[in-house]
């Protein structure tokens, strides 16, 4: 089988995600540890450990969205939506077409700087969606909104869901 | 051209009928504004603020309740439920029936004094309308029942003709319910009484009615002193449990009808719950240690009752509480009426072989940093703890054992659970979305794990090899609607 990737710029967004969060949260509670543990130490040693630190988790800043794009994967196959993702934990999704409610599109203030879009697919299964794709382009984000609303309906008329 | 049907209201005795249970939540929601009446010394203060907030207290709820009577109408026209209410927020209503998915007839005893019954009903994606049509008389509430059940489905025959009942539960089924309801519940009141006990005898200072009777008990009593405290606790949990269970399911009942399922229970709020087969999701069957040795189990049938109510997701759910073995296979056919099979008797699946690796590969890992700790706190006794190693093996093997599955062309069985077994079908028509999960460890043993979703109902199936699995995904997902 074979699966749509998400658009090039997905990897950008993901990897400026992971760079922000490692500068808001890693990179303060690195040097705080340091300093409070590092009381008593040589000065070189401390900024050797926040330096390590903050380099290895920048690398994985960098690395882990790479692994995350790549193993991400969507079909829409002749009965259903198939999600497949997950760098440690993998996770394959697939909702059978006749039971989509919804589908929405949605963009967060990044995403709306970097031009992309998230599709959110609703069954009746619970509050939150049950698929979801995020770093897309707003054109296939709409295209596929639409094209999946169409199944969607398609299917649950054959079905007389 | 339709023809407009007229609008009807509640009976004019729903005013005190609601106004206790109103007044009562009022109470609960300002009670705050009573304390300074409480906390007033001299009883002759008292002025004019004070009888004011004791007025807006105890008179909110007689006030809400006539102004519901006032402005609450309903009708069923052209095939919807119009309820619309509300003075100030004035609010309207249309229910579909299709998506009805219980209607239930309550009557709490102030029901039962003036000989009316309030109707609940539930549908799928809103909240419940409970409270609504809190007070008709009974002729009106079996009228607006068999219209909005005629606008659900035309077709359906008047259904006291081929109602049959499928089992009643006894008042002795209901004391064993209570004795076996909850071990958790035992344990927390007995944990509780021992702990106020030794606060009590070790804390001279106490000197409560409460304290003084611990003290004197432990000096009579001596060394039964603690037995006797650990009784009193089963004791009282096992009058709590039965009061419960009695109250709640009193002469309950289970009668199938051509539409759907229904169950009365109720000591003083008479239930009468009504789900379509069609709304039926899950029917799990669950049988604690005790209830299982007792030959019984509880049948709970779910639907899809969501809405926007606390955590987010509200279930909806009508239970029958004791169920004899023999007795489950009707039971479940009740909600479900094509299963064909009895998940105690056919044969099940059994989990894939490595699942039983990666129960004993978790489950070392978990008491592994519990041997170490032991190991080096308590030397040299302490490396004793390495036999927990061998508890884990035996536990998983049994885990693993009682753990089985099955997939029919229209339902999917599950089973597991060593001290609950847990046992539950869903109708594969009901599938909503399905995911496949793999963690590191699952991946090293060539396993995954299914997680079946449907409205507000979900299994999962023991761990699979990989391609069983998604083989199981594909077929369920392309399938749904196989016949």
């Amino acid at each position: 089988m074979e699966l749509q990737r998400l658009h090039p710029r997905a990897l950008k967004f993901w990897r400026v995600q992971s760079f922000i969060a490692v500068v808001a949260g890693v990179l303060p509670a690195t040097i705080s540890v340091g300093l409070l543990l590092g009381q008593g130490l040589p000065v070189p040693l401390v900024v050797a450990f926040v330096g390590v630190v903050s380099a290895l988790a920048l690398w994985l800043a960098m690395w882990l969205p790479k692994l995350a794009y790549d193993r991400f994967g969507y079909s829409i196959r002749e009965h259903d939506f198939y999600v497949e993702r997950g760098v440690l934990l993998k996770r394959r999704t697939s909702i059978p077409l006749s039971r989509i409610q919804h589908v929405d599109t949605h963009q967060g203030p990044l995403e709306q700087l970097m031009k992309l879009s998230q599709l959110h697919v609703f069954t009746a299964s619970g509050m939150s969606s049950d698929g979801c794709l995020p770093g897309l382009s707003r054109q296939m984000a709409d295209d596929l909104r639409d094209q999946l609303a169409k199944l969607g309906n398609d299917a649950a008329q054959e079905d007389g869901v | 051209m339709s023809t407009e049907t007229p609008w009807r209201r509640l009976h004019s005795a729903s005013v005190w009928v609601n106004a206790l249970p109103r007044t009562l939540k009022s109470i609960a929601a300002m009670w705050w504004l009573l304390i300074p009446i409480f906390a007033q010394q001299n009883t002759a203060r008292i002025g004019a603020i004070e009888v004011v907030l004791v007025l807006v207290v105890f008179g909110t709820g007689l006030v809400s309740s006539f102004v519901h009577y006032s402005t609450l109408r309903y009708r069923v026209h052209e095939g919807m439920l119009e309820i619309r209410y509300g003075l100030l927020n004035r609010r309207s209503r249309r229910l579909d029936p299709a998506r009805i998915q219980n209607i239930e007839l309550v009557r709490n005893p102030l029901h039962k004094m003036s000989g009316l019954v309030e109707l609940c009903v539930e549908t799928a994606g809103e909240a419940r309308e409970e409270g609504l049509l809190s007070a008709l008389s009974e002729a009106e509430a079996v009228r607006l029942k068999g219209a909005i059940e005629s606008a659900r489905s035309t077709e359906t025959e008047p259904e006291e003709e081929s109602a049959q009942e499928i089992l009643n539960v006894s008042v002795m089924e209901l004391f064993a319910y209570g004795i076996s309801s909850s071990i958790r519940s035992y344990l927390v009141t007995i944990g509780t009484l021992l702990l106020m006990a030794f606060a009590f005898l070790y804390d001279d200072s106490e000197s409560s009615v409460l304290a003084e009777t611990a003290r004197r008990f432990e000096g009579e009593l001596g060394g039964l002193f603690l037995p006797a405290v650990i009784l009193l606790g089963v004791t009282l949990t096992f009058m709590a449990s039965v009061l419960r269970a009695v109250v709640r399911h009193w002469n309950h009942r289970l009668v199938q009808s051509p539409e759907g399922v229904r169950t009365e229970e109720g000591l003083f709020t008479r239930r009468n719950v009504e789900i379509p087969h069609k709304k039926v999701q899950v029917v799990k069957v669950r049988e604690p240690l005790l209830r299982r040795w007792m030959g019984y189990g509880t049948v709970q049938i779910e639907t899809a009752g969501l809405g926007s109510v606390k955590e987010g997701v509200f279930s909806s759910e009508t239970a029958i509480p004791m169920v004899a073995r023999d007795e489950m296979k009707p039971a479940m056919q009740a909600a479900l009426p094509g299963l064909d099979i009895d998940p105690w008797s056919v044969r099940l699946s059994p989990p894939a072989r490595m699942a039983l690796r990666r129960l004993r590969v978790v489950g070392t890992m978990r008491v592994l940093p519990a041997i170490v700790a032991a190991s080096v706190v308590f030397p040299p006794w302490g490396v004793l703890s390495v036999l927990l190693l061998g508890l884990v093996w035996v536990v998983s093997g049994v885990e693993w054992r009682c753990q089985g599955w099955l997939i029919t062309e229209q339902y999917v069985v599950v089973q597991r659970g060593v001290l609950l077994r847990d046992t539950r079908v869903l109708d594969r028509e009901k599938v909503q979305a399905l995911h496949l999960i793999q963690g590191p460890i699952m991946r090293v043993h060539g396993i995954a794990k299914l997680h079946i979703l449907a409205a507000d109902a979900s299994l999962s199936l023991p761990d699979l090899e990989v391609g069983e699995a998604q083989r199981i995904l594909e077929e369920l997902s392309s399938g749904t609607r196989e016949e």
